[in-house]
C-alpha cells in the first residue's frame, strides 16, 4: 500500500541553521503515528513542508501519492490542524463550512453534504451549534471561544471532508484534561473511519497510549523511529521482589550502597529492587544466601518518557551528529 | 480560471472583508454624508469651489483610509497563522492570493464607486463633466497600492500609499496654476494635455490594466516560491 505521507531525505536550512536533517519518514494507512521530540527539535517544520507551507532545501516528499510543492488538489484529502488555530470572524458552523467549501470540489462533496457533517462534527466535539437571543450573538464569533474549543473546531475543519490522513501539529497543547480525552476520542474515532493520523505531540503519555508508530527528533535529525512495541521493548534492567529481609540487614544496605542503580522500595514489607540484568544472577543468589524469599523477577518496561529523556539528552550532548542507523532506536541502545 | 477557481477566491475574499464590515460601510457612507452635508448647509445650491474642496477631500482621505485599512488587514492577515489554515485546503497560492488582493480592492472599488456617485451628482447639480478616465485612473492606482502591500512589509505599503498621495497633491496643485479645480478636472486636464485623443486615453487606460495584471502575475509567481512567514 502506497504511503500517504513520505519524507525522503528532507533537509531544511535558514541560512547556515539547520531545522531539518536528511528526514525520512513514511505514513501508512490506517494508522496513528506519533512525531515527537523537544522544542526546536523540528518537528513543525516537517509538517509544514508537508503542508507546503515551507520549501526543503533538498530532498523530496509526497502527500497522498503528490510531490509536496504540486499537493494542491492532494490536500483536499488532508485534514491539517495547526497548534494555534486562527478563525475569520464567523459562526462555529460556517467556520466549518468555509474549510469544506473549500475542499468540495475536489472532495465531491455538496452542500448538503457538508452541512450534515459539519453539525455532525460540532456534536462530536461538543461545541455551540446554533446560538440564539441578541445576548449570545457575541458568543457565536469563533474567535471568542476558549483555546479548547479553538483547537477542537480546527479538529472539525480538518474533519469535514472526510481526510485521507490528519496531521496535528501539537493538538493537545495548553488544553485542559476533558479537551485531551476529546481531542484523544477524535484520533481514536478518525482512525476508525479510516483515517490515518500524524500528529506532533509533547504530551508522551498521550503518544504511548495511541500511537501505532512513533519517530524521535532532535536538532532536526531522526533518532528513534518504530512501533510503539519496538521502542518500549523490555528494557535493560529487571525489578526483583523479595521478602523477609530488613532494611537493617547487611545484605539490604550492602546493595543499598554499592549498586548504584538500585534502589528499593517497601510495600508491605517487600523490598523491591531494580538492578541491572547482568546483575541479577549475582544479586539473586546473595539474596538466597542471606534468607531472602523470592517474590517475583520482572523484566521492565521502558517508558516513553525515559526514551524521550534519553533524545533529549542525546542531543544536548551533540550525539546524535553522527550517521543514522537503519534502526535509530538500536543507535541509542549503544550509547554510553 | 474557472468557475471553481473564482468561487475560491470569492469564498475567501468575503470572509476577510467580512471581519472589516463595520469600517468599510462607514467608510461608503462617508461620501454621501458628506454631499448631504454640503446641500444641507447650502440649501440645496452649494457653489462650485465648496463641490470641488469636498471631493478633493473625499478622494484623499478617503482613499487613503481605504489603502491604510487594506495594508494593515493585510499585514495582519500576512502574520497571523490563519493562512496556513485556507493553504492546507485545497486552495492554490496564486488563489489565496488574488483573494488577498480581492479583498483589498473591492474596497477601493466601492468607494470610488461611490465616490464617482457623489461627484456624478455634483457634476449634474453644477453642469460640469466629470471625465470616466478619473475612475480608471484610481482604480489602477488602487490595484497597483494594493499588490505593493501583499509582498512587502506594511511601513512599505504605507510610504507608497504616503508617496502616491504626495504625487496625486503636487499634480492638483500644478491644475490649480492652470485655473482647473477639482479631483474631477485634474484628471481630466491630465487625458487632454497627455493624449489628446479618447482612443489615446484608452490606449493609456489598457496600458495601466497590462501593467497591473503583470504585476499580479509577478506577485503570483514569486508568492508560490516563498516560504510563509509562520513565526
Amino acid at each position: 500500500m502506497a504511503a500517504l505521507l513520505r519524507f525522503d531525505q528532507i533537509t531544511k536550512r535558514y541560512g547556515r541553521q539547520v531545522a531539518l536533517d536528511s528526514l525520512t519518514l513514511t505514513v501508512e494507512a490506517g494508522e496513528i503515528f506519533g512525531f515527537v521530540g523537544p522544542n526546536g527539535a523540528g518537528k513543525s517544520t516537517a509538517i509544514r513542508i508537508a503542508m507546503g507551507f515551507l520549501h526543503a532545501s533538498a530532498g523530496r516528499g509526497e502527500l497522498l501519492g503528490v510531490p509536496f510543492a504540486q499537493a494542491r488538489a492532494a490536500r483536499a484529502g488532508v485534514g491539517y490542524v495547526p497548534d494555534a488555530p486562527v478563525f475569520f470572524a464567523s459562526t462555529p458552523l460556517e467556520a466549518v463550512l468555509f474549510a469544506g467549501r473549500l475542499n468540495s470540489e475536489d472532495a465531491g462533496q455538496t452542500d448538503a453534504d457538508l452541512r450534515t457533517r459539519a453539525l455532525e462534527l460540532l456534536r462530536w466535539l461538543d461545541l455551540p451549534v446554533s446560538f440564539s437571543g441578541w445576548r449570545a450573538a457575541g458568543k457565536a464569533d469563533a474567535r471568542k471561544l476558549s483555546r479548547g474549543q479553538q483547537q477542537r473546531l480546527a479538529i472539525a475543519q480538518a474533519l469535514v471532508s472526510h481526510p485521507r490522513l490528519l496531521v496535528l501539529d501539537e493538538p493537545t497543547s495548553a488544553l485542559d484534561p476533558p479537551g485531551v480525552s476529546l481531542v484523544r476520542e477524535a484520533l481514536v474515532r478518525s482512525r476508525a473511519e479510516g483515517t490515518a493520523v500524524f500528529f506532533s505531540s509533547h504530551q508522551l503519555q498521550e503518544v504511548e497510549t495511541l500511537c501505532d508508530r512513533a519517530a524521535f527528533l532532535a536538532a532536526g535529525k531522526l533518532v528513534a523511529m518504530g512501533s510503539m512495541a519496538e521502542l518500549l521493548r523490555e528494557g535493560d534492567c529487571v525489578s526483583i521482589t523479595v521478602r523477609r529481609l530488613q532494611p537493617e540487614d547487611p545484605f539490604v544496605r550492602l546493595h543499598a550502597s554499592t549498586l548504584s542503580q538500585a534502589h528499593s522500595i517497601a510495600v508491605s514489607g517487600d523490598l523491591v529492587f531494580v538492578v541491572p540484568v547482568h546483575e541479577q544472577q549475582c544479586f539473586l543468589e546473595q539474596a538466597w544466601l542471606a534468607g531472602a524469599e523470592l517474590v517475583e523477577v520482572v523484566r521492565q518496561r521502558r517508558r516513553l518518557q525515559e526514551l524521550f529523556e534519553m533524545n533529549r539528552r542525546a542531543s544536548e550532548s551533540g550525539y546524535v551528529s553522527g550517521a543514522q542507523s537503519d534502526n535509530p532506536t538500536d543507535e541509542l541502545r549503544e550509547r554510553p | 480560471m474557472s468557475t471553481v477557481h473564482i468561487q475560491r477566491i470569492l469564498l475567501v475574499a468575503g470572509m476577510l472583508l467580512r471581519q472589516s464590515r463595520i469600517l468599510l460601510l462607514l467608510l461608503l457612507v462617508w461620501p454621501l454624508a458628506l454631499c448631504a452635508i454640503l446641500l444641507a448647509a447650502d440649501h440645496g445650491k452649494p457653489s462650485s469651489e465648496d463641490v470641488s474642496a469636498i471631493l478633493q477631500q473625499e478622494l484623499f482621505y478617503g482613499l487613503a483610509l481605504i489603502g491604510l485599512g487594506a495594508s494593515v488587514a493585510l499585514g495582519t492577515e500576512q502574520r497571523a497563522h490563519r493562512t496556513q489554515q485556507v493553504l492546507s485546503r485545497a486552495v492554490g497560492r496564486a488563489e489565496y492570493l488574488l483573494a488577498l488582493g480581492l479583498s483589498a480592492y473591492l474596497p477601493f472599488a466601492g468607494y470610488v464607486a461611490v465616490w464617482a456617485l457623489s461627484a456624478a451628482s455634483f457634476a449634474v447639480l453644477l453642469k460640469t463633466p466629470m471625465p470616466l478616465s478619473a475612475i480608471v485612473a484610481e482604480l489602477a492606482a488602487g490595484l497597483l497600492l494594493c499588490a505593493s502591500g501583499l509582498f512587502f512589509s506594511v511601513v512599505f505599503a504605507q510610504l507608497i500609499a504616503t508617496a502616491c498621495t504626495g504625487a496625486v497633491l503636487a499634480l492638483l496643485i500644478l491644475a490649480g496654476t492652470h485655473g482647473i479645480g477639482g479631483p474631477a478636472g485634474l484628471f481630466g486636464w491630465l487625458a487632454d494635455q497627455q493624449t489628446g485623443s479618447p482612443l489615446a486615453v484608452a490606449l493609456q487606460s489598457a496600458e495601466v490594466l497590462v501593467l497591473a495584471a503583470g504585476v499580479c502575475a509577478a506577485a503570483c509567481t514569486v508568492f508560490a516560491r516563498k516560504d510563509l512567514q509562520l513565526h
